[in-house]
């Protein structure tokens, strides 16, 4: 036993010694990047290193929440983060986020208008889209053999038991709260009353709730309709050709992830710089055919891959479109959903 | 026995690096947490800091206390199970001849411990699942026809929770156990006793200062648990850890949570006084 | 009988300890990237582990933190376990209480406190940062471990020792510490697991830079944890069985050349 402590210890003396030696001496060519993983494209950092000697701090966190909590407890170093809408929302209204100028981004030229002016930043001064998906079905096609594109699926008694939903305070409540025909966003005491009396009763059904592991279920067979996100669920279809994905005709929630900068950011320059590298048709393209999530970079359409341009529930249909709407915070209101999201899942 | 009670002052000494770290980098930081439960939650999810008792009225709503209890239940019986379980095993280890095989058996407990935690959980999925290991032998061994739904139900959290919970039972055992005199069990051996009358009456009394350290270890850590009740349980019944991790994550709400964390520290503590009181020579 | 009993009993509670480990293990040769079912034998991922410097470099963090927090937390936690074992006979409890708040204290208030705490005395988020926090909740354990082997602890050989003539420092490392070795050891790998597999803390008291594995595992969710975690997992498990059996060769062999040389 002390021979094994003995040879550890001079192990990690030395790759102690190693792990702290690693760090660059200059400060200008670095550039601290805090993001969800798999995000842009394996090689996307790499080039952008090599090609204008910079270095990259790529550091990762799993969800929008982590990122905020974070961040509001101080954390400071880092110069790009990846917020969803609502989230850009909140740290907007926090004063978190630093304005960009975007004398530095001529690319943002590349951004179609139907994704700027949106209700988070309304004046396009904080955040830049980077990419969209929405909320949808994915359904198992060999288990499940006839169905309609509608939310109703989540809730169809016959599928007892192969059914998941998102374990989101929000999104979670999107099919019921489209299903009753409210707003996503509701405020209204009665209609959010309502919405948890139905999912509720909905629990009977569900065979378990989760964000991320669905994809696993849904590709072993445990569950044969998922509530997912769009990139996620094409994740797993690779795997499993029997996977199919939908938007539901009644509309969903649209998600957008867009760049931004915390305030005090060490390098804001080298950030918008990068920012305005993104943006680039090709550089975007590739991380939209690598991610599969779409593209608000109307520039960049023509170097994505037909097949994932024509597909419907990347490059969403403007009727749904139409129909749906962005999860927006709000407020007070919060507590509420936290209320009934938690007795729900404790029922 | 003079010398000792002399140099009393000195032992002190002994307990001062822990006691000034855990004042610097304990006491504080969780007070600075704590605090934010005597005021109101900001609109957009900050902290108003308005001074306000509401949080702790909140914690005694219903749900919550049924959560709680839930909770209690959970790591009671997990408990158990880590003891019915990991004694043995402690026992078995201790009364192996050669300290080689003890230290390789400790190594091996322990070993699956390195590997990430979010894959072992994976690896109990695909076990327990209606299309896993357990229930695809089960139905081609023709013993049942549908398969048994293990996974997602409390069967599956209480499972996924023994196995990440046994070697905190079973290590402190073995420490206890290890360093019984061996001599004290072959002088009962020689005056006539059974194995059986040992046990029971030399060798399971010397180790429960290590069994009563083991169940803090594994029940305490237990009702904080939050990852496996998401995992394993198909998040469809929330220990008390999940509500808090959410209070402080998705519902920005971290005067509410802070409110319920001094409320199930200040019962365990409680909890931790009595048992001081009632089990003097067992006392934390 | 009853011997055999307990063999078979404690080969089934390996085989229920390492049958995930060996689907764990199976399934790194997976050649689908989710995990939930098999897709035919591949070594890509151990191909892509090699070349994936990120999450590499996240290994050594963890095990270089598991380390040092290990090491230190077992000091200051025997020290401390020896000084209530002294002080047994006086009130100590409020002290013993302090030393196991870190145990019912949630992951994730310890981080955030912790996070807030550096930042507020300007303390740069980092590796250190992560070390330190790890050490903390460490104590506890470690503490806690040790004082059971110090219950009914036979103080008579440590007065001997004194009557003999050895100062106190001597008979603390020469009679203390050999008797309650296993109680040192057990708790050293206790700290050295919880440090190593720790996810709240080091998420929120990591700075930039920074990013343990169990952090780099957890944000890869989103893409689908894949099998690279299994091949990672399935290296720490040989590297540490071969160091095992390395040195238990050693042990063999210094015996053999201590007897010899006798």
């Amino acid at each position: 036993m002390k021979r094994i402590l003995q040879i550890l210890a001079i192990i990690s003396l030395f790759s102690f010694i190693s792990c702290n030696g690693n760090k660059s001496k200059s400060d200008d060519n670095k550039l601290n990047v805090y993001n969800w993983d798999g995000i842009v494209a394996p090689n996307t950092i790499k080039y952008f290193e090599k090609e204008h000697n910079i270095r990259v701090i790529y550091d990762l966190y799993a969800s929008n929440e982590e990122l905020l909590a974070k961040l509001q407890a101080g954390a400071k170093g880092y110069d790009l983060i990846f917020p969803s809408d609502y989230m850009i929302d909140i740290m907007i209204k926090q004063n978190m986020l630093e304005k960009i100028d975007f004398n530095n981004i001529p690319n943002y030229k590349n951004i179609s208008s139907n994704f700027k002016n949106l209700p988070f930043d309304p004046e396009n001064e904080y955040s830049v889209p980077f990419e969209y998906s929405a909320v949808g079905i994915a359904v198992d096609t060999s288990k499940v053999k006839e169905f309609t594109k509608s939310w109703e699926l989540l809730f169809d008694d016959r599928y007892k038991g192969k059914i998941s939903m998102l374990d989101d305070i929000r999104y979670g409540m999107v099919p019921a709260l489209i299903k009753l025909g409210y707003s996503i966003n509701t405020t209204d005491n009665n209609e959010l009353e309502k919405a948890k009396e139905l999912m509720l009763k909905q629990k009977n059904i569900v065979r378990a709730y989760s964000s991320e592991t669905y994809r696993d279920l849904l590709k072993s067979g445990e569950v044969w309709i998922a509530q997912g996100f769009t990139g996620d669920v094409y994740q797993v279809m690779r795997e499993n050709p029997n996977i199919v994905y939908f938007i539901p005709f009644e509309g969903s929630a649209l998600a957008i992830e867009s760049m931004c900068i915390p305030k005090d950011a060490p390098h804001k320059y080298t950030a918008e710089f990068f920012i305005n590298y993104i943006l680039q048709p090709k550089i975007h393209s590739e991380i939209t055919n690598y991610s599969l999530y779409a593209s608000p970079n109307e520039v960049a359409q023509k170097y994505i891959d037909t097949i994932i341009l024509n597909d419907k529930a990347i490059f969403l249909d403007d009727m749904i479109i139409k129909n749906s709407q962005y999860i927006q915070d709000v407020g007070e209101t919060t507590i509420l959903y936290d209320k009934i999201w938690t007795t729900i899942k404790a029922d | 026995m003079l010398r000792i009670k002399r140099k009393g002052n000195i032992n002190g000494l002994y307990v001062l690096p822990s006691i000034i770290w855990l004042m610097i980098l304990f006491v504080i930081p969780v007070i600075f947490i704590l605090a934010f439960s005597f005021f109101e939650r900001g609109t957009y999810g900050g902290v108003n800091y308005i001074f306000s008792l509401e949080n702790f009225k909140l914690v005694f709503d219903g749900i919550y206390i049924k959560i709680f209890f839930k909770t209690v239940l959970i790591a009671i019986i997990n408990t158990i199970l880590c003891i019915l379980l990991g004694y043995p095993l402690a026992y078995y280890i201790s009364t192996r001849k050669s300290i080689k095989v003890k230290n390789l058996l400790l190594m091996l407990i322990i070993l699956p411990f390195w590997t990430n935690f979010l894959i072992r959980t994976f690896s109990w999925m695909i076990i327990l699942g209606n299309e896993g290991l357990i229930n695809t032998s089960l139905i081609n061994l023709g013993i049942i026809n549908e398969p048994l739904e293990l996974l997602f139900t409390p069967f599956a959290v209480q499972i996924g929770m023994l196995y990440n919970y046994l070697p905190f039972m079973v290590l402190p055992i073995y420490a206890s156990l290890e360093k019984i005199d061996k001599n004290i069990v072959l002088a009962s051996n020689d005056l006539g006793a059974n194995n059986i009358k040992i046990f029971f009456n030399i060798i399971f009394p010397l180790s429960i200062k290590g069994l009563f350290v083991g169940v803090f270890l594994v029940f305490i850590p237990s009702l904080g648990e939050f990852i496996i009740p998401d995992l394993l349980g198909g998040a469809k019944s929330p220990m008390i850890g999940n509500i808090i991790k959410d209070q402080f994550l998705t519902s920005r709400n971290w005067p509410f949570g802070s409110a319920l964390v001094i409320v199930v520290m200040a019962l365990i503590l409680i909890t931790i006084i009595i048992n001081n009181k009632t089990f003097k020579r067992n006392s934390f | 009988m009853k011997n055999r009993l307990l063999n078979i009993y404690s080969f089934g509670i390996f085989a229920f300890l390492y049958l995930p480990i060996l689907i764990l293990v199976i399934f790194s040769f997976n050649q689908d990237k989710f995990n939930s079912s098999w897709g035919g034998f591949s070594t890509e991922w151990y191909i892509k582990l090699l070349n994936n410097s990120e999450l590499l470099e996240s290994f050594q963090v963890s095990f270089t933190i598991a380390l040092f927090s290990a090491f230190i937390s077992t000091i200051i936690g025997t020290l401390a376990a020896y000084g209530f074992y002294k002080k047994s006979f006086f009130g100590t409890s409020k002290i013993k209480t302090l030393v196991n708040l870190p145990i019912i204290t949630p992951d994730i208030i310890l981080g955030l406190g912790l996070l807030i705490f550096f930042v507020s005395i300007n303390f740069t988020l980092g590796y250190y940062s992560i070390l330190l926090a790890h050490i903390t909740f460490n104590i506890s354990y470690t503490t806690l471990i040790v004082l059971t082997r110090f219950s009914n602890f036979n103080s008579n050989i440590e007065n001997a020792a004194k009557d003999l003539g050895a100062s106190n420092f001597k008979s603390f490392v020469f009679i203390i510490l050999p008797n309650i070795f296993p109680g040192i050891l057990v708790s050293f790998l206790i700290a050295f697991t919880l440090s190593w597999d720790d996810f709240i803390i080091s998420f929120f008291t990591s700075g930039v830079g920074t990013t343990t594995l169990p952090v780099r595992v957890y944000s890869m969710i989103k893409m689908g944890v894949n099998p690279q975690i299994n091949a990672i997992s399935t290296i720490t498990l040989v590297i540490t069985i071969i160091t095992i059996l390395i040195a238990s060769k050693f042990q063999n062999i210094s015996k053999i050349i201590n007897s010899k040389s006798l």
